[in-house]
C-alpha cells in the first residue's frame, strides 16, 4: 500500500503528462480501488481529472466515492460519466443505486406533451449523434454535387442532383438539432449538492426566509449567479437561493 | 213560568250529565318488573298514574344508576259512563347496591290531595359460585345452568359447555334468552336440533330442562376464563287472561387453565385426546413425470382444524404442488374428533428409488398429561424412467423466482480507452463543428475548379502542353536540387530536365533532339537566348565527362532557373 501511495505520489507530482502517464495512473487508482484503498483510488481520478475529461475515469470515480460513502461526489462524477457517454448502463445502474441513499425525493413536473418530445430529441447526450448525422449528410451532399459536376450522363446527373439536394436537406435539418443540442448545453448548467444538508432561501444571502432544505447528492438546475449565492430550480419547478460553496457544477 | 220552567229543566239536564260523566278515583302507583334482583342487572320502574295528568321526572334512588326513559304510555277507558285514565312512565335502571334497595313513597298533588304511592323493597341477590350440584336443590320455579365438563384443564384441551334452562312450570313460554361470549376460547358449535322440554327428576322435584346450545371451547390462553351469565327472560302465563313476566339468570363460571408441562417440545403439534397420522398413496410405483396422489390424514381428538401443513422434505427431482386439504370433523357434545388430510400430487422428474417424506412431531396428551411422538411408517415409490420422454418430449422444472440477497454498483472499468482529452476541447464545439461544415464546399469548389482547368486545357492544347513543360521542369529542377551533393547524378538529372524542358516547349519528339536544330529553333523563338542555351547544354555534356571543368551545382542550377524564367518571358509561339 506504501508503495502504491508512492506511486501515485510521483505521478501526482508529475506537470507535464502524456497520454502513457494518465493511464499508468489510471490503472494504479484500478489497483488502488481493488485492494480497498478508495482514498488513493480517489486522488489517482482526480490528478488524471484536474483539467481533463475521460469517461473511465469519471465513472471510475463515481465508484471510489460510492464505496467511500460519499453519495453527493459519487452522483456529480456519474453524471459527469453519464455526459461523456449519455447511453453507458452502468453508469445508469450505478446512478440509480447513488440516488437511492439521498434524502431528498423530489417528483418532477407532469410532461407537456410536444415540449416534453423536443426536450428529448434535443437532450445534451443526444449533441454527438446529430452532430455526426450533420456531418455525414452534409459531406456526402457535396460528394454529390462534386461528383455530378464529372458526370456527362443526364440520368446519372438527376440522381446526383436530387440525392444532393435530399442529403444536404438533412444536413440543414441536423444542424438545426446540432445547434439547439448545443444551445441546451450551454444553457443547461446542472449542480449537485455537495454537503450533507443545505437552506434554500427565497433571496440571495443568508437573511432571506428559509423555504426548504436540501440535502446531499440532490440535482438542481442553475438559473442565476449572484457572487456567492445562486439561484436553483429542482426537478418539481420549486426555486430558491443557495450558497454557491453547497453544490458543484455537473 | 214557562222561562222557569225552562231553566228547570235545564239544571236538571245538567245534574243528569254530572251525574253520568263522572271521573274514577285518582291513584299514583309504583312498580318494579323484577324482583329479587341481582347486582349489575337492569331493572325497570314504573310510575303509574290514574286520572291525573301530571308528568313524572326519574327519582334518585340509592343504589340505582340512572339509564334512560321515560317510555310512556296512556289509555283511556270509559266504563258506565265513568272516565278513566292511566299514564305510566317507566324509567331504567341498573342495580348497583350488593344490598336491598328501598324505593320510599313519592306524593304527587292531585285534586283530591296528596296522592302517595306504596314504598317497598328490591331485593338484591349477589350472584353466588356454587357449583351446579350444590345450587340444584335451590332451583326454584325457574333457572338457568350453565353445565361445563371440567374447570380445571390446559391449555388447548376441550371443554363442552352446555346452556339449560330448568323449569318447574308447564306453562313457561321463553321469550329470549343470550348465549354469553366466550373470551379467550376457541368456539365450536354443536349441531342440535331446536331445544325441547325433557323431564328430569332433580333433589326429588321434576324439572323440564332444555339444553339450548352447546359449544365445545378450546382454551387458548393460561389463567382464569370466565364464561359470563347465562340471562333468561320468560312469560308464565298464571291464568287464561293474566301471567307474568319471568327473568333467570345463570352464574358465571369460572374455568382455571393451567400451562403445558415444560419444557415444550420444538415440533410441538398442538393437545389432543389421541392423534395419529396415516399415509397412503395411489401408487407404489409410477414412471418419471407421471404423477401420483399422496394422502397424509391425522386423525384423532381434538381440534384438527389447528394442524396446519407439515413441514415435509421432498427429494429434490420431485415437483410438489400445493396440497389440497379435507376435512372430516365432527363436532358433537362429547368434543371434537374426525380427520384432516393433506392430499399432495407428485411428479417424479428423475428415476429412483425414493422415500416418500412422513411427518414427526410431538403433541400434548391431555388424557396422560404427557407428551406423545407422532410416528408413521415409511413409505417407497420406485420411479422408472418414462420411455415417451425421449420422443422430444418438453420437461418442465419447477422454477422459482430468484432472491436478490444483496445489490451492489457495477465494477469500475479497468480498460484504458481513447485519449485523455483537455476540457478546453468541450468549449470548441462550434469550431469542429465548422471544419467538419467547410469540407463539403472545398471539396465541392475543388473539382469544379479541376473540372474547369481541364476544360480549358481542351480548348489550348499547346498551352497545356506548355505549363505541364513548366510545371515538369520545376519538379525536374527540384529533385535536381536534391542531388547537389552528389554530381555524378546531378548533372545528369539537370540535363535530362532541361532537354526536356525545350522538347516540351518546341513540342517535338525525342527523336527530333539534334543540338544544331535546337539551337536554330530557339533563335527564333527566343532570339537573345540561344547562345546561353547552347552553352549551358554543352558545359552539361562537359560535367557528364568531366565534372570538375565546369560550374558547381548550385550556380549552374541558379543559371538554368534564371534562362528558364527569361525564355518563359521572352518566347514567342
Amino acid at each position: 500500500m506504501r508503495h502504491l501511495t508512492t506511486v501515485l505520489l510521483i505521478a501526482l507530482s508529475c506537470t507535464a503528462w502524456s497520454q502513457e502517464d494518465f493511464e499508468a495512473t489510471f490503472k494504479a487508482a484500478n489497483e488502488a480501488y481493488a485492494a480497498g484503498d478508495y482514498a488513493a483510488a480517489i486522488a489517482g481520478y482526480e490528478s488524471i481529472l484536474e483539467d481533463r475529461m475521460h469517461f473511465e475515469s469519471e465513472y471510475n470515480l463515481g465508484n471510489a466515492y460510492y464505496k467511500s460513502r460519499d453519495w453527493g461526489s459519487a452522483i456529480l462524477h456519474y453524471e459527469r460519466a453519464a455526459r461523456l457517454s449519455p447511453g453507458n448502463s452502468d453508469v445508469r445502474t450505478n446512478l440509480v443505486l447513488a440516488n437511492a441513499q439521498i434524502k431528498d425525493r423530489i417528483e418532477s413536473l407532469p410532461s407537456n406533451g410536444i415540449l416534453d418530445l423536443w426536450d428529448r430529441i434535443v437532450a445534451p447526450g443526444r449533441f454527438k449523434l446529430w452532430m455526426m448525422i450533420m456531418a455525414a449528410a452534409w459531406t456526402l451532399g457535396f460528394v454529390a454535387l462534386a461528383w455530378r459536376v464529372w458526370e456527362t450522363r443526364l440520368e446519372n446527373r438527376r440522381i446526383l442532383g436530387t440525392s444532393a439536394a435530399v442529403l444536404l436537406g438533412m444536413g440543414c435539418v441536423t444542424m438545426l438539432l446540432t445547434w439547439s443540442t448545443s444551445q441546451r448545453i450551454a444553457s443547461s448548467k446542472l449542480a449537485i449538492i455537495t454537503v450533507s444538508e443545505t437552506p434554500i432561501r427565497n433571496e440571495p444571502g443568508t437573511n432571506g426566509m428559509t423555504l426548504f432544505m436540501l440535502h446531499e447528492g440532490t440535482k438542481v438546475t442553475v438559473v442565476e449567479r449572484q457572487q456567492e449565492h445562486w439561484e436553483v430550480q429542482l426537478a418539481n419547478g420549486n426555486t430558491g437561493w443557495i450558497s454557491a460553496n453547497d453544490l458543484t457544477e455537473i | 213560568m214557562q222561562f222557569i220552567g225552562n231553566k228547570s229543566n235545564v239544571f236538571a239536564l245538567c245534574f243528569m250529565l254530572l251525574s253520568v260523566f263522572t271521573w274514577s278515583q285518582e291513584a299514583l302507583e309504583v312498580s318494579v318488573n323484577r324482583n329479587p334482583v341481582r347486582t349489575g342487572e337492569q331493572i325497570q320502574l314504573t310510575f303509574t298514574l290514574k286520572n291525573i295528568n301530571r308528568k313524572i321526572d326519574a327519582p334518585k334512588i340509592n343504589g340505582l344508576k340512572f339509564l334512560g326513559g321515560p317510555s310512556t304510555s296512556n289509555s283511556t277507558s270509559w266504563v258506565n259512563g265513568s272516565r278513566s285514565s292511566e299514564s305510566s312512565y317507566t324509567y331504567t335502571y341498573q342495580v348497583t347496591s350488593k344490598s336491598d334497595i328501598a324505593i320510599p313513597s313519592y306524593e304527587l298533588k292531585g285534586s283530591e290531595g296528596i296522592l302517595k304511592s306504596t314504598p317497598f323493597d328490591i331485593r338484591v341477590q349477589e350472584r353466588s359460585q356454587k357449583q351446579q350440584g350444590e345450587n340444584i336443590g335451590d332451583l326454584g320455579t325457574v333457572a338457568c345452568i350453565i353445565e361445563t365438563s371440567s374447570r380445571n384443564v390446559h391449555v388447548g384441551e376441550p371443554i363442552v359447555v352446555s346452556f339449560k334452562i330448568f323449569n318447574r312450570a308447564n306453562n313457561l313460554d321463553v321469550r329470549k334468552f343470550n348465549i354469553p361470549e366466550t373470551p379467550g376460547f376457541w368456539k365450536e358449535t354443536v349441531e342440535t336440533p331446536d331445544p325441547r322440554w325433557e323431564p328430569q327428576i332433580i333433589a326429588g322435584k321434576r324439572y323440564n330442562v332444555a339444553n339450548v346450545q352447546t359449544l365445545v371451547l378450546f382454551p387458548q390462553q393460561t389463567g382464569t376464563l370466565t364464561i359470563e351469565g347465562f340471562d333468561l327472560v320468560g312469560y308464565m302465563r298464571t291464568s287464561f287472561f293474566d301471567g307474568q313476566n319471568v327473568t333467570a339468570s345463570a352464574d358465571p363460571v369460572k374455568i382455571s387453565v393451567s400451562p403445558l408441562p415444560e419444557p415444550i417440545p420444538t415440533e410441538y403439534l398442538g393437545s389432543f385426546g389421541q392423534l395419529r397420522v396415516n399415509a397412503q398413496q395411489s401408487e407404489r410405483s409410477c414412471k418419471t413425470n407421471e404423477a401420483i396422489t399422496l394422502d397424509l390424514t391425522f386423525n384423532g381428538e381434538g381440534n384438527l382444524k389447528f394442524i396446519q401443513e407439515p413441514e415435509l422434505t421432498w427429494p429434490g427431482e420431485f415437483e410438489i404442488f400445493d396440497p389440497e386439504v379435507i376435512d372430516r370433523i365432527k363436532v358433537t357434545e362429547k368434543g371434537e374428533s374426525g380427520s384432516r388430510t393433506f392430499r399432495y400430487v407428485v411428479i417424479p422428474r428423475a428415476p429412483g428409488n425414493y422415500i416418500l417424506p412422513m411427518p414427526t412431531g410431538k403433541w400434548f396428551n391431555w388424557r396422560t398429561d404427557a407428551y406423545s411422538d407422532l410416528t408413521s411408517p415409511a413409505l417407497k415409490l420406485e420411479v422408472t424412467r418414462n420411455e415417451s420422454d425421449e420422443g422430444g418430449q418438453v420437461n418442465y422444472n419447477s422454477k422459482t423466482d430468484v432472491q436478490v440477497l444483496n445489490q451492489d454498483i457495477q465494477y469500475i472499468h479497468t480498460e484504458w480507452s481513447g485519449p485523455c482529452l483537455p476540457k478546453a476541447r468541450a468549449n470548441n464545439r462550434g469550431r469542429d463543428a465548422a471544419g467538419i461544415l467547410a469540407m463539403g464546399p472545398l471539396l465541392l469548389g475543388a473539382s469544379m475548379w479541376v473540372r474547369r482547368r481541364r476544360e480549358r486545357d481542351q480548348l489550348d492544347p499547346k498551352g497545356a502542353r506548355k505549363r505541364r513543360a513548366r510545371n515538369q521542369v520545376r519538379k525536374a529542377l527540384h529533385e535536381a536540387k536534391q542531388l547537389a551533393n552528389d554530381p555524378s547524378a546531378f548533372y545528369p538529372a539537370l540535363g535530362a530536365a532541361l532537354e526536356n524542358y525545350l522538347l516540351a516547349k518546341l513540342e517535338w519528339n525525342a527523336s527530333q533532339f539534334q543540338r544544331d536544330a535546337l539551337v536554330d529553333a530557339l533563335h527564333s523563338h527566343a532570339p537573345g537566348l540561344h547562345h546561353r542555351w547552347s552553352e549551358l547544354l554543352q558545359a552539361l555534356d562537359m560535367a557528364r565527362y568531366a565534372p570538375g571543368q565546369v560550374e558547381e551545382p548550385a550556380s549552374m542550377l541558379a543559371n538554368s532557373e534564371a534562362l528558364i524564367n527569361e525564355t518563359e518571358n521572352s518566347w514567342k509561339a
